[in-house]
């Protein structure tokens, strides 16, 4: 495969390579560049990739059989910077991207990366260029460098995961991408929800946990953290998961402490864990303090391991309903073991369900956890199933977006956190725990519990689109 | 580490722009009173800027990381230039800083009493009566004087703040009364303005021989007004022949309140959070399970047209009933929730190491003999006796006396505030800037930076516990400010009680700390 180096917008194209017949108008001198490479941020912010931007400088020369014909070719180049600019202040045109591969690479496709504008110095525009005649190329000729900011990764062909088999909701689901990805790539993880009753609506606040690897997920039952007050309870009417929850009932105001329970399968290099609850407040006017206890894990050496505190999170009456709760995160130096929680009522007399918990390992740029606002599952009277999608955007727009499509509708979702989802190696897995209404999940107007399917594509990413 | 900062139309409402792949220079800011400040720009053409600029209500900014809230707050301040847009949002405790709060809670002075007039009711007649307020509320008869039958009335009232929000619920008092027989000694409550709605709330009559008694209770029905009053209900005319104020009712300990349940900080800090909710309902939550109860009566609070914040801070200080009295912090956090807690009960201890310290050292903040202030009920100047740490005495080889006044006509509340701040200040708190590179808990297991927050405790773990009789102060230490910088991963600690004037420099800690 021979270099390819164009700035395009899909339709406009401006071809670096030069060709005495099918691209006369540009050329970029032998050895006279070579692509940045970016580095990681340093900014915590998320968003956008974890890359810097970087300042491509490339210098090239703009040619024209005549002087105006150079003068056309300048413009046309000058245009397609002056787009990208435009697109990056929001204007409503396609956005500008710099394509790029290697020769002798063995990607079946050039890489991307999005232009985001001129960077100081760049020569495109507000400078008196001088005109020449190049007596080897017999054609006129001008050197102008272009400075350009560009997004820091090579984006290069979409690589589509298999998509994963169906299961009720709040189930850890796994789906597998054909390639490996060595570099963190921009992902849209999607989730197909099946199961709605036509013409139905329903509302649910959830949380969606994913991670690189189910040892880096898991779910807990909270009935196997039963203790005295902290009862095993059958519900047949609201969808706990395995149809039970666990049954805080307080005597007193002065706190309770469950059974601890192991923590199988979690991965146990992990050092940081978060940990998200289903619970429900049976009271309007009772409050409950909820903590999560970790006993560290084996590698911490011999001897009784010490167990490290969360910190208090309160969960109010303000809602009597089932509501994701996150009970903050805890660290370790060597791997958990063991799990508890503490409870501490502000009065008597009420009680607090524990449906069950999640922990998602969070010391990786592969996991994540989004909050899920206000979701309104409107199914027409065709409708049955709807598509949850935190899409990227990395090639199309400078911010990712959520939104949820039922048929031919797509509507933009409220959320908290970075939803600028990255993935290596070949494994998605996710969860999304989804309370609605009444119900620990969400569930049809028969009661049967909606279903869901995982599936991401992503965009492999490249530091250095030499591959 | 992804952090996201988004824009919404209202606390738990509709996501109105994600910034977190925009904003430039983010951060995050936390104080005693939970979020502080939170700022970034961004770059941004002018028409994006003015939809933000321009928009009505009051936008919420969340910066959260993984599911967990690091900083919310309200979007206050919106500047921008024709190529950026920069955003400054206030923590959710400037929610008690916007509403003006008036009150009555509780007195026990009796100064603030007035005569009721002749022009405010035809038959109250004070110039028949020997009337005083000297430490007490006495009604006496006066020599010669006529006073007729349910008629002419001698009267003490008390009105509550106009439009103040609180009505009288309950009086307690001792009582002596030597009147003639048939006279009678009372209370009435009035429900409007302009002693509207009168009815007597206790009475005695005299049968002849003095009555008394101790620790009345009466609860009142919601008055805004109150009186104590005497008159003749003898049946006829009667011209009284003995000496002044020989015959008389005489209430003493007097104490009012607008409630009839305790009169505490937390009780009062719950009805302020109920008030700012009632004019700004978005702004405040209504969970008050992180109210905490100091258990420390207060006799003497009257707040008029004050700030909510104001009056908290000054409950905060207060301190509660411990020996010795601990310092209590009010704070917002997550949530909009109000928490009024011993200060730092909530907060977690992190171990730091730093590579550059700046140490401040002064005495100017040390107080370690301390006596309190304030005025009795006679409205008299009283001092209580100070109180001496001779320990801190012998640390720094001196005496350093301060007087703390105390807004209270209690002496039992002035001491709690005078061993309340001795406690504060007996000790010299150095005074340093730190910034922080990594965080950790006592485990060494590392945490993000943004996770110290104030009223939390740090320890600088790589600074030798041996090298000085006095390195604790210096090793550890509470938060008093944090600030996060995204753009850098960094965090500055402020230790609490910073100093000011002339400080020496520390440099690198393992060449210039004096042994």
């Amino acid at each position: 495969m021979g270099t390819i180096l164009r700035l395009t917008d899909g339709s406009t194209t401006v071809n670096f390579v030069y060709n005495k017949n099918s691209n006369p108008g540009y050329l970029i001198p032998r050895d006279a560049w070579a692509p940045v490479i970016s580095r990681l941020r340093r900014s915590t912010l998320g968003g956008r990739s974890p890359y810097e931007d970087v300042i491509e400088e490339i210098s090239v020369m703009v040619l024209g059989a005549t002087g105006a014909q150079l003068l056309t070719n300048l413009a046309t180049l000058t245009s397609l910077v002056d787009q990208a600019v435009q697109w990056t202040q929001g204007d409503r045109i396609s956005p500008v991207k710099l394509e790029f591969q290697a020769n002798g690479s063995l990607l079946l496709n050039p890489t991307s990366a999005l232009i985001l504008g001129r960077a100081d110095g760049d020569e495109t525009s507000g400078v008196s260029l001088k005109i020449g005649f190049n007596d080897d190329l017999k054609c006129f000729a001008t050197t102008i460098r272009l400075r350009l900011w560009r997004r820091g990764q090579w984006l290069g062909a979409t690589d589509s995961s298999i998509i994963s088999s169906s299961a009720n909701i709040s189930n850890v689901q796994s789906t597998t991408f054909p390639l490996t990805a060595t570099v963190l790539s921009p992902t849209t993880l999607s989730l197909l929800i099946t199961g709605f009753s036509n013409s139905t609506t329903t509302t649910m606040n959830g949380t969606l946990l994913y991670a690189a690897s189910t040892s880096e997920l898991i779910v807990v039952e909270a009935e196997t953290l039963a203790a005295s007050k902290f009862v095993l309870t059958a519900d047949a009417t609201t969808k706990a998961r395995g149809s039970q929850y666990l049954r805080y009932t307080p005597t007193t105001t002065a706190g309770d402490t469950s059974s601890p329970v192991d923590l199988l399968g979690l991965i146990s290099t992990t050092k940081l864990i978060g940990v998200y609850a289903l619970v429900r407040n049976n009271s309007a006017s009772v409050s409950y303090q909820v903590r999560a206890n970790a006993t560290l894990g084996s590698l911490m050496g011999t001897g009784t391991p010490p167990t490290v505190n969360g910190q208090y999170t309160t969960v109010d009456g303000t809602s009597t309903s089932p509501q994701v709760v996150n009970l903050g995160t805890l660290a370790s130096p060597g791997g958990f073991a063991r799990l508890s929680l503490t409870v501490i009522a502000s009065a008597t007399g009420s009680s607090l369900d524990i449906d069950y918990l999640v922990i998602v390992a969070l010391d990786a740029k592969t996991s994540g956890v989004i909050n899920l606002q206000n979701v309104v599952f409107s199914m027409g009277a065709s409708n049955s199933s709807a598509t949850l999608a935190i899409s990227d955007r990395s090639l199309t727009d400078l911010t990712p977006a959520v939104t949820l499509a039922v048929g031919t509708t797509t509507n933009y979702v409220t959320y908290t956190d970075d939803v600028y989802i990255l993935t290596k190696g070949q494994t998605l897995v996710a969860m999304l725990m989804a309370p609605a209404g009444a119900n620990f999940r969400m569930a049809n107007s028969s009661g049967t519990i909606v279903s869901t399917q995982l599936s991401a594509t992503r965009r492999i990413a490249y530091l250095t689109p030499g591959q | 580490m992804a952090l996201s900062t988004i824009l919404y139309d209202a606390p738990g409402g509709n996501l109105l722009y994600d910034f977190s792949g925009l904003a430039e220079e983010l951060e995050c800011s936390t104080n005693g009173h939970g979020f502080r400040d939170c700022a970034f720009w961004l770059p941004s053409p002018i028409r994006q800027s003015l939809r933000v600029y321009d928009r009505p209500g009051l936008p919420w900014l969340v910066t959260s990381w993984k599911g967990q809230t690091v900083w919310e707050g309200r979007l206050n301040r919106a500047s921008l230039t024709d190529t950026d847009l920069k955003l400054q949002a206030l923590g959710a405790w400037s929610a008690y800083r916007d509403t003006l709060y008036t009150a009555f809670w509780s007195t026990t002075s009796v100064t603030d009493f007035e005569q009721v007039e002749t022009t405010q009711v035809a038959n109250r007649k004070p110039k028949l009566y020997t009337m005083d307020l000297n430490t007490r509320i006495f009604i006496g008869l006066t020599k010669n004087s006529a006073y007729g039958t349910s008629a002419d009335v001698g009267e003490y009232y008390l009105d509550t703040p106009h439009s103040g929000s609180r009505a009288f619920q309950q009086v307690t008092f001792a009582y002596n009364v030597d009147l003639p027989t048939g006279w009678v000694a009372a209370l009435n409550y009035y429900t409007s303005s302009g002693f509207g709605g009168a009815a007597v709330a206790w009475s005695v009559t005299s049968a002849g021989a003095p009555l008394s008694g101790v620790n009345v209770t009466v609860s009142i029905p919601a008055g805004v007004t109150i009186g104590f009053y005497i008159y003749n209900n003898s049946g006829a005319t009667t011209t009284y022949t003995g000496e002044n104020g020989a015959k008389f009712a005489r209430w003493t300990d007097v104490r009012v309140q607008s409630t009839t349940a305790s009169v505490t900080a937390d009780n009062i800090i719950k009805d302020l959070r109920s008030a700012v909710a009632a004019i700004n309902p978005t702004l405040v939550a209504s969970d008050t399970s992180l109210i905490q109860a100091p258990a420390v009566d207060l006799p003497d609070e009257l707040y008029l047209d004050q700030r909510p914040a104001d009056i908290m801070n000054r409950l905060a200080g207060i301190g509660d009933s411990q020996t010795p009295p601990r310092q209590w912090e009010i704070a917002v956090w997550e949530g909009r929730r109000l928490a009024f807690r011993p200060q730092g009960s909530a907060g977690r201890t992190w171990y730091v190491d730093v590579d550059r310290l700046d140490i401040e050292r002064s005495l100017d903040e040390l107080a370690n003999s301390v006596y309190a202030l304030y005025r009795d009920t006679a409205g008299d100047d009283v001092r209580t006796a100070a109180s001496t740490d001779a320990a801190s005495v012998a640390q720094y080889g001196l005496t350093r006396q301060e007087m703390v006044s105390a807004r209270t006509s209690n002496s039992t509340l002035a001491l709690t505030q005078r061993n309340a701040q001795l406690q504060d200040r007996k000790t010299v708190k150095p005074s340093t800037r730190v910034p922080i590179q990594a965080l950790y808990d006592g485990y060494g297991a590392r945490y993000p930076l943004f996770y110290a927050r104030a009223n939390d405790t740090i320890i600088i773990r790589n600074i030798p516990s041996h090298l000085s009789a006095t390195i604790d102060r210096i090793r550890s230490f509470r938060l008093a400010e944090t600030t996060y910088r995204a753009h850098t991963d960094s965090l500055d600690g402020v230790p609490e009680v910073p100093l000011s004037s002339v400080a020496f420099l520390l440099g690198r800690i393992d060449s210039h700390i004096p042994i």
